[in-house]
Formats: structure tokens, C-alpha cells, sequence
């Protein structure tokens, strides 16, 4: 079956769970934030309170976060996507305990956005929680298997990086359209040293930025050698801060990029100059090195 | 920007009245601008953005469980804050009019401390005496700086009876106003004044990050912690969450 795949202008996306609500995408498209799609916060079959505060540390290298995938309800996700105006397209992303919960929350969601992306690999989660996401790894193709009947957009499974995404990719790669490389990694542990205490109140969490961006790479390389065959393509996240990092991306195999940790202390006069700057370099690079986009991607594998 | 902890210990609590305590600590943040803010951390319990009323200082008003438990702290215990973050009052091209009410006055008294020779007039607004923090000293810094001092108190137990909004003073463009409180409060001031573009006001959401990441505190898409907390009266007034919406901790966005 032939894939579906969007056009982005450019192919820079925020990472789920960065800025989050319309609202904030709005407010950065009137500042001419030039992103290629705004995708949401994870939405949920549930409301659900997420970790309480901290929810992030940084120490200088590498963020964690330990949010746990806040999210309110469907109902009231419908309410922001009716009143929003939006000029690009949005990436829905969805978050489930069970099968069923993806397929349901698609479906009524389905209608607002323009692709899904499948969270199958959120690594953290609340205190006394059973592990949302670690325990999916063996159900990921039962999940992503059966979304064809509920969405004719183009699906995208978010796969995680501490698991064995090798063989997961090789299970979903005839079901899929993208495969984003990939969630954050650890989960990882900050303590303090004058309480004694972890920092974070969800105990670990996912760790993400420049630090990680090795590790990511490798990732995309990775599943590149299996998604290319049958003309899956992917979206890279970890630790993009430079015009540098999507053109290495590039080259390892990816065709979207995610930005996430880099945005942090930038407002929205910032973000919009930072995202702007970055792909006018990539294009800069591309006119010197007179070479297409296309024949970057991958390029690493001949 | 460092996002570390500093674990600082409080070596002094002035109780202004049952819900409003100021922690002074062992440390000063030397490079805090007036109407920044600190994610302020209780270790096993939660943490909290509050703003500075002084750079070794912060006002807690006792509004939940999180301010509940830092009213149990006694002089010598410990508190961990990272920061400063957000956009304080930093126009000054004019002298100031302050304007504060409730909890407000707290940054507003650092604001003032800290540009003492820019200010012009002070307003504070409260239901009664005892709610109007550090009023000591600021009786004694309009005297000895010669600040017009216009204190409202509901039940007329000092100063003025009334609001801090009856007042017949024509409020003009060559001063700037700085206002902070309730939102209700920042409104009525604000709209009072009428002179948008040379109002700052403070604005408090939920916040989780504090560095411009999650999104949480989005006010009407403005992030706080990073395009705020202080703004231009020109944008927060026709604002569609001001005075009306705020995010809760799940994202839902919901009536004040």
C-alpha cells in the first residue's frame, strides 16, 4: 500500500509536549514563527493530572521532565480545536492504557488535525503508577496495526529509544506512514543533596537535549535502514539547536525535525527567530553545497 | 541561564497578618529585576512560582497546600528556589505610579526600593490595615523620599475608605504605572489610568516549567514564565483570558 505523507514548509515541527496548547501555536504563527505543523500535547482517552511540580530539571546539559502526560479532557480538547485558528496543519498526538484507547481518541479527534503521531513510548509516569508505556512494548503493532480503519491521515508512531526499536520498526513498517525517532531517553535521576531527596516528584524522567542528540542520531540511522525500504520516512528529535543538527539528521535519514529542549528561556519573539534562523542556514547550505534536500536524506546509506 | 536549585536557609519570617509571611534568606539573588519570579521547591512537597520583594526575599500568601506548609517553617529551615525567571519592570523612560493591592504590594516594595528616585506615587489598596504589607515601611520611604503615599483600606481601618480606584487624579502620559493584584484589580487600576501602552501589569498562571517549555501557564497563548509575568497593559487588555480563563494543572482551560 502506497504512504501517505504531508507536506511541511518547512519540516520543523515543535516536539509533543513542548508549547502544547493552540493558543501558544497561534501566538507564535502572528509572531511569523515559521513552523511546518504544531503538534499538541499528547491527548489521552482520560483527564489526568500528570506529576506534581517539579516536573522538569535542568542541570545545565540535560533536561529531564517527569510531566506523566497531563492532559484534560477529549470534550474539552474539541472546545480549543473549534475556536482555534490555525494556519498551518496540527499533528494530533494520542496517549493510551489499552488498544481501544488510541482508536477512540482518533476517532473523535480525527477530524482536527492533519496527521497522527502515536505515542507508544512516553517513558515516565506517576508515583504509585504502573508504567503507561514500558509495559506496550509488546503491543505496539496490536495498536498501531488497526488505526487504518479509523484515520485515512497519515500515522506516525513515536517509538522510544530505550527499547528495541529495531525490531519494533521492522513489526509496524507496513502499517505506518512515519516513524519519529524518538521519545526521550532513560528515564534518568536527579537527587539533591541538602534534602536528600529526588528532584523530581515523579521520581525519574525523560531526558532530552543536546546530549542526547548522539544517541538519537544513531536511532534514526537505525530504523532508517528499515523504514527507507518501504518509503517510511522520519521524523528526528533530540537535542535540534543548530541549522547543523537537521542537516546531520538529514544525512543519518530523517525528513522532519523536532525542536523541544533548545526553546527553553526563549519568548516568542525568540523561539520565532531562532526556528526561522535555523532553516534559512539549512537553505543557505543547500544553495552552497548545490545539492537538494532530497538527496541529503539518508544520504549516509548511499 | 542556570536552572539549578539554591538551597538557601531563612534566617528571618516577618508574619504581616494569618496569610501573608515574608521569608528572608541567607543569600541574595543579586541579578533579580522587580517582578521576576522564583520556582520556589519544598522538597516531598510541591513548588510554586512566587516573586521576589526583595533579592533575598519572597512574600507567601497562604492559598493552598503548598503555601500551608511553607507557613510551618520557622527561622534556620531550608528552602530551594531556581531562577530568576520572567520579565520584570524594566521601562524607564518615565517616572512611576505604583499601584498595588492584596499580595501585589510584595514585589511592588522592590520595585520601589530598587528605583527610589523614579517613583512618583504610590497607591495601595487593601480591606483593612492589617492587609497591607510592610506598611511601616512604606510610610517611612514617602516621607524620607517625598512619595505621595494614597492608602485605601474597605473598611476604613487606615487611610482612605474605599478602593484604591476612587481617586480623582487625572493620570497622565508622562509617567509610567506599574500596577499589581488581584486581575480584577489590575483591570479596574489599568482602566482607570487609561493610558494602555505605559501600563505594566503582573499576571500569575499554573506554571510547571517556569522556563517556556510545557506550556501550562499560556495566557491566551502568551507564555508567562518567559513573555511575562510583567506586561504591557496594551496586550493583556484585550487579552480574551484576562479577568476570564486560566489553564489548571491538567491543561484544561476553565472559568476564573
Amino acid at each position: 500500500m502506497s504512504k501517505k505523507h504531508i507536506s511541511l514548509n518547512p519540516p520543523i515541527v515543535n516536539a509533543c509536549g513542548i508549547l502544547s496548547y493552540l493558543d501558544v501555536f497561534e501566538r507564535l504563527e502572528k509572531m511569523n514563527a515559521n513552523f511546518g505543523a504544531w503538534i499538541p500535547k499528547s491527548i489521552g482517552p482520560f483527564e489526568k493530572q500528570g506529576n506534581p511540580n517539579p516536573t522538569i530539571y535542568h542541570n545545565g546539559s540535560v533536561l529531564l521532565n517527569s510531566f506523566a502526560l497531563p492532559t484534560h479532557s477529549i470534550q474539552s480538547w474539541i472546545k480549543e480545536f473549534e475556536s482555534a485558528d490555525l494556519k498551518k496543519p496540527v499533528i494530533g498526538s494520542v496517549w493510551g492504557t489499552k488498544i481501544e484507547d488510541y482508536r477512540d481518541v482518533i476517532k473523535k479527534i480525527d477530524k482536527y488535525v492533519s496527521a497522527w503521531e502515536i505515542n507508544v513510548s512516553c517513558p515516565n509516569k506517576e508515583a504509585g503508577e504502573k508504567s503507561l508505556m514500558e509495559s506496550m512494548t509488546e503491543k505496539i503493532k496490536e495498536i498501531i496495526m488497526p488505526l487504518r480503519e479509523v484515520t485515512q491521515k497519515p500515522i506516525i508512531a513515536k517509538l522510544s529509544p530505550n527499547e528495541d526499536y529495531v525490531a519494533i520498526a521492522k513489526s509496524i513498517v507496513d502499517y505506518v506512514d512515519y516513524i519519529a525517532c524518538g521519545n526521550t531517553l532513560g528515564p534518568g535521576l536527579a537527587v539533591d543533596i541538602y534534602s536528600r531527596k529526588p528532584i523530581l516528584a515523579g521520581f525519574a524522567g525523560g531526558m532530552s537535549g543536546e546530549a542526547i542528540k548522539p544517541k538519537a542520531m544513531k536511532m534514526v540511522n537505525d530504523v532508517y535502514k528499515i523504514a527507507s525500504k518501504e518509503d517510511v520516512k522520519l521524523i528526528a528529535y533530540g537535542g535540534i539547536s543548530k541549522w547543523e543538527d537537521i542537516l546531520e539528521y538529514a544525512i543519518a535519514g530523517a525528513s522532519i525535525f523536532g525542536i523541544g529542549t533548545s526553546l527553553l528561556h526563549k519568548d516568542a519573539g525568540q523561539v520565532a527567530k531562532f526556528v526561522n534562523n535555523m532553516w534559512k542556514d539549512v537553505l543557505k547550505y543547500i544553495e552552497k553545497e548545490n545539492i537538494s534536500f532530497d538527496e541529503i536524506v539518508g544520504c549516509l546509506d548511499g | 541561564m542556570d536552572n539549578k536549585y539554591k538551597c538557601v536557609k531563612i534566617t528571618k519570617i516577618i508574619t504581616h497578618n494569618e496569610s501573608n509571611k515574608t521569608f528572608i534568606f541567607d543569600r541574595s539573588f543579586d541579578n533579580v529585576i522587580p517582578g521576576q519570579f522564583a520556582m520556589v521547591w519544598l522538597p516531598g512537597v510541591d513548588e510554586k512560582p512566587i516573586s521576589f520583594s526583595a533579592p533575598d526575599e519572597i512574600t507567601i500568601k497562604k492559598i493552598g497546600p503548598f503555601t500551608e506548609k511553607t507557613f510551618n517553617l520557622k527561622e534556620g529551615d531550608k528552602l530551594w528556589l531556581r531562577g530568576p525567571y520572567g520579565k520584570g519592570y524594566n521601562n524607564f523612560e518615565k517616572p512611576y505610579y505604583v499601584f498595588g493591592g492584596g499580595c501585589g504590594i510584595a514585589p511592588l516594595k522592590f520595585f520601589i526600593n530598587k528605583n527610589i528616585e523614579k517613583i512618583k506615587s504610590i497607591y495601595l489598596g487593601c480591606r483593612s490595615k492589617t492587609d497591607v504589607l510592610f506598611l511601616k515601611d512604606f510610610i517611612q520611604l514617602a516621607e524620607q523620599n517625598d512619595i505621595e503615599l494614597n492608602i485605601f483600606t474597605e473598611d476604613g481601618s487606615f487611610g482612605k475608605k474605599g478602593m484604591i480606584i476612587d481617586t480623582d487624579e487625572e493620570f497622565s502620559d508622562k509617567y509610567n504605572y506599574a500596577v499589581c493584584g488581584p486581575e480584577r484589580m489590575i483591570k479596574a487600576v489599568a482602566d482607570k489610568i487609561n493610558i494602555p501602552a505605559q501600563t505594566y501589569v503582573s499576571i500569575e498562571r499554573y506554571m510547571k516549567c517556569a522556563i517556556g517549555l510545557c506550556g501550562n501557564c499560556s495566557f491566551s497563548g502568551y507564555r508567562v514564565c518567559v513573555d511575562g509575568p510583567v506586561f504591557s497593559y496594551d496586550i493583556v487588555k484585550d487579552l480574551p483570558h484576562f479577568c476570564s480563563k486560566r489553564r489548571t494543572r491538567t491543561g484544561e482551560l476553565v472559568n476564573i
